[in-house]
């Protein structure tokens, strides 16, 4: 197991140079846009020349690797938080995109097995219908369909909720206040929709299946009631798939939705990389891919590992 | 039994507590997190007048030596203000100077004692400016602003390590500062051109030298090089790379660009030697590039200048005392316009800015300006609060001296404003239906419910918008190969038929279109729209495209005459009339435009004219599908009857740099404006004219250093007029600083802009089809100083804008409707 590990890092930092080495040859490849007027235009070029952008791209690439080696310095921004160390741009835009991946979450995930057990429970019922139809709704349709539909019915049309999230300001200097919450309602609802729904599917699935094992008959016969047996043995066996998504949507926290922040004015991280891209903040770009690649690529060996603690019968490098 | 026991006790009978007890949990960690610190919130003060505005994105710099998009100055709008303000004034309905930073500003050249030092000739007004210094200046944190303060701060705005993205307005443009070019500069060595305009170089083809070393230097012993990435006037804002596509076996039949780059060094300069020379020369002498001799190499040779060290003392910012500046300009200029460059300035506050400053590669910045703990306010409002992404919050400057001077009266009731950074604009209508944003900007879509608001406003813009196109036959055909295949022939080699373009011209119905297809634009028949004035300065009046000369321009072009016997009296009637919509005419030069590229074998049966015309950088919108599907009608309508009937599609896209794609003709047309500088329409029209100054977007077939235009004029002044014939580029260079009728009378001025505004059109290099208004809706909560629009001062201002509501009273207005306000 501890061999398996070593050796999922190792390639992870592989991976992960790379995908380094891919994206800064692409990104310094597109062809900046200068300004028309003549003069402003010189003075454009000769900016960029000192900043060292008309060096060969190899040359390029050696000193962005050597500032990150000895000075651990991912560089500068210098088209969306002008002269702002890159880490500042990501971190500064970071917490508002994690609290509402988190409280999404912590809606969606109780509520999303609750009622795909419930549904497993009353398969072929009308109960059951009722979700599945529900839930291919809610699957089907993109989340900023429903952003636009909580905005105008909870926020617009009732007043219940403001129609974007509040200011750091306005919220009394925290993010942690009942003005700030109360902000990231709506939000957090769009958000949640497709994840209760698609959580709710699997755990259904998952359920059915292990409803109708023949270890299943055996606890019943062990004298378990119908619902001792569903969650002392079936749920168990019916989350070693289901548990591994719920970790990687934890991981998946630090994601930014570009819609939704957009429609609800969430100064998050969701348009960072596009943004990065269109303006060709090169600094931005390579920040905010790696951190993303490193954190995808770490997840994924966390997830391996997680099927091994939930289900022994998996765990790697056991005889 | 023990099983059954421990089973019990954690399950009830119905099984359900264990669950209930995890939403507990759940819900209690929830509202632990919501109640873990009960902020105090920021409620405005319910007797105030707070400002509720928007922006759709975060400026990302707003030092004014670095600000570079006008989203950046949204800032500074605020919280600086220049020597003078444009004023909007109430008792006489017009505008007024009002100094602001400056108590007086006067042109002293007359007087000015030390004119041999500064190279003032005798005779000459408009170069020394004596500024005195309003002594009650300060920085919002109290400190004084004194000459020493200005001088500082452009001795860091012509910093040459800093390479200052707005330097270049103070060394080169119409207030330059004499010397301040040599300082910006001093003692750096850098590449500069050989070729400096109308066929004249510093070092001559025939004056090179052969070096032992085998490159070729001047007659003075200066190495030569060609560059490969600097932009070149000779290639009117291009550079060698630019055109690499063209460099190439399969185009000139020598791959000119690999075999110079590979000769190059990491900065792209080629050594000038026989063998580099024959390379280039393979390319220019091609005929995908005109056949040029050999002479013409000349145009693409630079050379290292070593500017000589220049100090401070050489620059004409000169302290006089503690609050008094002489501004001495290296070209004369006249009161109107130094004042107007001078409603902004080029202050920075010095601790800030130098304790911001750090060097990355060679290039010295500062990040004065990013935030507000290092930015320092100096106008009626600092900044408290900048929230990226979310939000700007302002405030009352105490420290500013117009609360208390006694001359502001009445003025900047706003006590507050903040300006939330939203992008959807769905969510920005819906704030503002809610009474949380006093101003919206209206869509094309909105004005099918806005349209009758009683407070809407239509605020005119510079800009019109034109279709350009690549009129270079050999280009077109080049770009209708690559778009045909086997199963389709596509021909855009009909656009480089002026018949053609005019066609589509007299196709397009413009009052139908902004009607339909825009949020308030107007039809627009010229270049040069309403809000330009040719004289500002001596006739407040003298609107451009009111002037006799500009409305002739358009009788001309659209052919609508006046006078006796004719449909129309006056010039004023004729010019009314016009509507650029001619679908009779337009059908008959379709086929006169066939008929001729048909016998010139430019067109066949079977061809397909499939135009791709971007019009924005990324994201198409419905109003830009409406606009395409429109035009599209006015052509189908057009084309009916004619060989071309259901041939002709034009459909837009996207392309990041669609003005440039045009310009070296990578695509056929594309739709853009040019804008700004509305009391000098003489420089704007050089973005057409004047390849030095801009990008030309119509360049790809059309050369303004080249062409030829005649105007007829009392050049003189004697009372007889003459007929003189010169390039684009000169009659435009002629009406500009430095040419040989800047100072003429106004008419003459005025006459030889409505010549080029008239050639240029004719032409059809581009049609032209609406000018820019933005429509806003305005709250109730809100006054302005006028809701007449004028160019000088829109609608009054922060300065003048007042209330109908305080904050207290608006919350509860806005309840009592029922928390939506309808303004349709």
């Amino acid at each position: 197991m501890f061999k398996y590990v070593l050796k999922r890092i190792a390639l992870v930092f592989v991976t992960f140079f790379i995908i380094m080495t891919m994206c800064f040859i692409l990104i310094k490849l597109l062809q900046p846009e200068k300004p028309m007027l003549g003069a402003q235009a010189a003075m454009e070029l000769a900016r960029r020349e000192a900043l060292g952008y008309n060096k060969p791209i190899l040359v390029q690439y050696a000193i962005y690797l050597k500032n990150i080696v000895t000075k651990w310095d991912w560089g500068t921004s210098w088209e969306i938080d002008y002269m702002a160390p890159v880490n500042e741009v990501i971190f500064d835009r970071l917490l508002p995109t994690v609290l509402i991946n988190l409280y999404s979450m912590i809606f969606s995930v109780p509520f999303g097995i609750m009622i795909g057990i419930y549904a497993a429970l009353k398969k072929n019922r009308w109960q059951d219908h009722l979700i599945s139809t529900w839930i291919m709704i809610f699957v089907s349709v993109p989340s900023y369909v429903y952003a636009f539909i909580v905005q105008y019915f909870l926020s617009y049309k009732t007043g219940w909720f403001p129609l974007i999230m509040s200011s750091y300001a306005d919220a009394g200097g925290t993010f942690f206040s009942w003005t700030m919450f109360h902000s990231m309602v709506l939000p957090v609802l769009a958000l949640s929709f497709s994840t209760i729904a698609s959580l709710a599917r699997y755990t259904r699935a998952e359920l059915t299946e292990v409803l109708t094992s023949d270890f299943m008959l055996l606890a019943r016969t062990k004298g378990l009631t119908s619902r001792q047996a569903t969650t002392r043995h079936a749920l168990r066996n019916a989350m070693v798939p289901i548990l591994p998504m719920i970790i990687s949507m934890f991981i998946g926290v630090l994601d930014g939705s570009l819609i939704i922040e957009k429609i609800f004015a969430v100064p998050g991280v969701g348009g960072l990389y596009l943004n990065s891209i269109n303006l060709l903040d090169y600094d931005v770009f390579m920040a905010v891919g790696m951190f993303y690649t490193f954190i995808n690529l770490s997840s994924m060996i966390v997830i391996d590992l997680s099927y091994g603690f939930i289900d022994p019968r998996v765990r790697m490098g056991e005889r | 039994m023990l099983i059954y026991r421990r089973e019990n006790y954690f399950m009830k009978k119905n099984g359900k507590t264990g669950v209930i007890k995890l939403f507990s949990l759940i819900f209690a960690v929830m509202m632990l997190i919501s109640f873990a610190s009960c902020g105090k919130k920021d409620k405005d003060d319910p007797n105030g007048y707070t400002l509720n505005e928007y922006i759709g994105a975060t400026p990302d710099k707003w030092n004014a030596h670095t600000w570079e998009t006008s989203g950046d100055r949204y800032i500074p709008g605020y919280t600086e203000i220049g020597f003078v303000d444009i004023a909007y004034d109430p008792q006489t309905g017009g505008w007024k100077w009002a100094y602001e930073m400056a108590d007086a500003m006067e042109d002293v050249t007359a007087d000015f004692a030390d004119k041999e030092k500064w190279g003032i000739e005798e005779g000459q007004t408009g170069r020394v400016w004596k500024i005195s210094l309003n002594q009650a200046a300060k920085w919002a944190d109290g400190t004084p602003i004194n000459a020493d303060t200005y001088i500082y701060a452009m001795q860091q705005l012509l910093n040459p390590e800093m390479k200052n993205y707005r330097a270049n307005s103070y060394y080169s443009d119409d207030i330059a500062i004499v010397g301040a070019y040599d300082y910006f500069y001093s003692g750096s060595t850098s590449k500069v051109q050989n070729y400096k305009g109308e066929n004249t170089y510093v070092y001559p083809y025939e004056t090179w030298v052969l070096g032992d070393d085998g490159v070729y230097t001047g007659e003075d012993g200066t190495k030569l090089y060609f560059g490969l990435n600097d932009v070149l006037a000779y290639l009117q804002g291009e550079s060698l790379t630019s055109y690499k596509d063209y460099m190439t076996e399969a185009q000139c039949g020598i791959n000119a660009y690999d075999l110079l780059a590979a000769k190059a060094d990491d900065k792209g300069y080629v050594p000038v030697t026989d063998e580099t020379k024959d390379i280039l020369f393979g390319f220019t002498s091609a005929p995908v590039w005109g056949k040029e001799t050999e002479d013409l190499l000349a145009a693409y040779v630079l050379y290292d200048f070593t500017f000589p060290v220049f100090d401070w003392e050489g620059v004409g910012l000169v302290k006089v005392d503690d609050y008094t500046l002489y501004y001495i300009c290296a070209e004369p200029i006249s009161q109107f316009n130094f004042y107007v460059n001078m409603t902004s300035i080029w202050l920075v506050y010095e601790k800030l800015y130098e304790a911001g400053k750090s060097k990355v590669g060679d290039l010295v910045a500062t990040n004065y300006g990013t935030a507000v703990n290092n930015y320092m306010s100096y106008g009626p409002y600092k900044l408290v609060s900048f929230e990226k992404d979310k939000q700007i919050v302002f405030e009352k400057n105490e420290n500013w001296y117009g609360y208390t001077d006694g001359k502001h009266e009445g003025q900047y009731q706003t006590d507050k404003i903040r300006c939330a950074i939203v992008s959807d604009h769905n969510t920005q209508l819906e704030l503002f239906e809610t009474g949380k944003l006093d101003s919206v900007e209206l869509s094309s879509d909105d004005m099918n419910e806005y349209r009758h608001s009683d407070n809407l406003l239509k605020v005119p813009q510079t800009y019109t918008f034109r279709y350009f196109f690549v009129t270079d036959k050999e280009v077109l055909k080049t770009l209708s190969e690559n778009a045909s295949s086997d199963s389709k022939s596509v021909n855009k080699v009909i656009l480089a038929y002026d018949d053609f373009r005019h066609a589509m011209s007299l196709a397009i119905d413009r009052a139908d279109y902004v009607l339909k297809g825009t949020a308030g634009h107007d039809a627009a028949f010229g270049l040069i729209n309403s809000l330009y004035y040719y004289d500002i300065e001596h006739d407040p009046d003298s609107v451009y495209r009111k002037s006799d000369e500009a409305k002739q321009v358009i009788c001309d072009i659209y052919d609508v005459k006046y006078g006796e016997g004719e449909k129309y009296a006056t010039l004023d009637e004729a010019y009314e009339s016009v509507t650029g919509y001619d679908v009779d005419k337009a059908r008959e030069l379709f086929q006169k435009a066939w008929d001729e590229a048909y016998a010139a074998g430019d067109v066949k049966d079977g061809d397909v004219f499939e135009f791709t015309c971007p019009v924005v950088k990324k994201e198409l919108t419905a109003e830009d599908m409406t606009q395409q599907n429109l035009i599209q009608g006015y052509i189908d309508a057009a084309i009916a009857g004619t060989p071309f009937e259901g041939k002709v599609t034009i459909t837009y896209t996207t392309n990041e740099d669609r003005y440039a794609a045009v310009g070296e003709g990578r695509i056929e047309m594309a739709r853009g404006a040019w804008g700004g500088g509305a009391f000098y329409p003489y420089s704007m029209i050089r973005c057409y004219v004047d390849p030095s100054y801009t990008e030309i977007h119509e360049r790809c077939g059309f050369d303004p250093t080249q062409e030829t235009m005649s105007i007829t004029a009392d050049f003189d002044g004697n009372g007889t007029e003459e007929t003189l014939k010169d390039s684009y580029y000169n009659w435009g260079a002629s009406i500009n600083p430095g040419g040989k009728y800047n100072l003429a009378d106004g008419k003459l001025k005025l006459k030889i802009l409505a010549a080029i505004e008239k050639n240029l059109i004719e032409q059809y290099h581009f049609i032209i089809l609406s000018s820019e208004n933005l429509v806003t809706i305005y709250s109730d909560k809100i006054k302005y100083g006028t809701t007449q629009y004028d160019v000088m001062y829109e609608f009054g201002g922060i300065r003048w804008l007042t209330y109908n509501y305080n904050n207290g009273e608006w919350e509860q207005y806005v309840k009592d409707n029922g928390g939506t306000l309808n303004y349709k």
